[in-house]
């Protein structure tokens, strides 16, 4: 099963409750908010998709409905900007 | 001809020197960059003049490095525009050459930009607070920066602005407006074309307006950062002045940074600051009645 990884050199920046993930070098920013950034925390490689859409229900069961959709949407997004990697 | 241009900061002295085989020559510098611009005649002269009068202008250096052009008069009566040793422009008119020679001031200054923030972006005043306008092109800066100049506020520039790492004062690069054509019918209300016409070149896409057509220029085209507006012109658009996040004033901020490459780490960490200490607003509209207004409100807060 793929595990999502964060690609080396990303920096995420707390700024107010707001985020933006950005590569130094490589010149991307793009931005998101606090649910994507827990999310980002959880791209180690070592957890699967489905692993960390558990992990997030277990600890915010109130949002567990939308879980599911938030977590394809925000790895989607960070696939797009070539943030994360899957191995 | 004499050549009067001015120093806008005291450290800065117009001292034209021989740069170009034997021609006079000025020195630009701003943003940690610098460009010379030789010129050969009265007629070069005078268009050098009327784009650069209120610039940051420097003593002539000689460094192996800097770009330099050159502006003289053939003997047909063409202007001939050369960049180093390339000709870049042969043309009978002033304000097309004009703002070719422009254009490629403004380029080389960027170019080479260090040491701090460099975007593209109008910067103008309202009792002694500064308010930048970055902007990509069409978004409505210069017409913007134009109108705004009419009711009062002091213009001091509508392209370039530069912030220094660690700080939140702006260097503007006071130059002409170059305002394109369409603007002209949406600020003939608020703008004397006519009355001002000695004080304007036509350009190929309208108009290079000279700030001292504006009013008295500022001695200092220094300012504090008080406000960041992110304009945006568009036929359809309902007005809207809406405080922006911190993350969106970064992610906006980036992409109006022109010499990213020439900062560590592309300028991220500085944009971050600037954006955590400046106040950011998104600016839409269709229509320029009354946005005086409400930037003034925007601005008493500060």
């Amino acid at each position: 099963m793929e595990k999502p990884r964060r690609k080396p050199g990303y920096r995420l920046e707390e700024l107010d409750g707001d985020f933006v993930i950005y590569h130094p070098q490589g010149n991307k920013i793009f931005h998101c908010n606090a649910t994507a950034s827990l999310i980002w925390n959880l791209c180690d490689g070592l957890r699967t998709k489905e692993e960390i859409k558990k992990l997030l229900k277990e600890s915010y069961p109130e949002a567990a409905d939308s879980i599911d959709d938030d977590v394809d949407e925000v790895l989607d997004l960070f696939l797009e900007h070539d943030a994360v990697e899957l191995v | 001809m004499t050549m009067s241009m001015r120093s806008s900061i005291c450290f800065w002295s117009m001292t034209p020197s021989n740069l170009s085989e034997g021609m006079p020559a000025i020195t630009i510098s701003f943003g940690g960059s610098s460009v010379s611009v030789a010129y050969g005649d009265e007629r070069a002269a005078g268009i050098v003049d009327f784009l650069c009068r209120h610039m940051p202008i420097s003593e002539c250096q000689r460094e192996p490095d800097l770009q330099t052009y050159r502006l003289e008069k053939g003997e047909k009566g063409d202007l001939f525009l050369y960049q180093g040793s390339k000709l870049l422009h042969k043309g009978s008119e002033d304000g097309f050459t004009a703002e070719i020679l422009l254009s490629g001031i403004c380029h080389d200054l960027a170019d080479k930009s260090r040491g701090g923030l460099l975007f593209h972006a109008a910067v103008l005043a309202f009792e002694n607070k500064g308010i930048l306008l970055p902007g990509g092109i069409g978004a409505g800066k210069t017409t913007l920066a134009l109108f705004l100049a009419s009711k009062g506020y002091s213009y001091l520039s509508d392209e370039l602005a530069y912030i220094e790492e660690g700080q939140n004062i702006m260097q503007a690069l006071t130059r002409p407006l170059n305002l394109k054509e369409p603007s002209r019918e949406v600020l003939k209300r608020d703008f004397h074309f006519q009355e001002e016409a000695g004080r304007m070149m036509a350009s190929s896409r309208g108009d290079l307006i000279s700030p001292d057509s504006l009013g008295p220029v500022r001695s200092q085209n220094e300012m504090p950062a008080d406000v960041i507006l992110f304009p945006r012109y568009g036929v359809e658009k309902s007005f809207r002045l809406e405080p922006l996040s911190k993350a969106q004033t970064v992610l906006r901020l980036s992409e109006c940074l022109i010499n990213a490459r020439n900062l560590p780490d592309n300028g991220f960490p500085e944009a971050i600051r600037l954006a955590k200490t400046v106040a950011a607003y998104r600016l839409e509209y269709s229509c320029l009645d009354g946005i005086q207004k409400h930037i003034k409100k925007i601005l008493a807060r500060r």
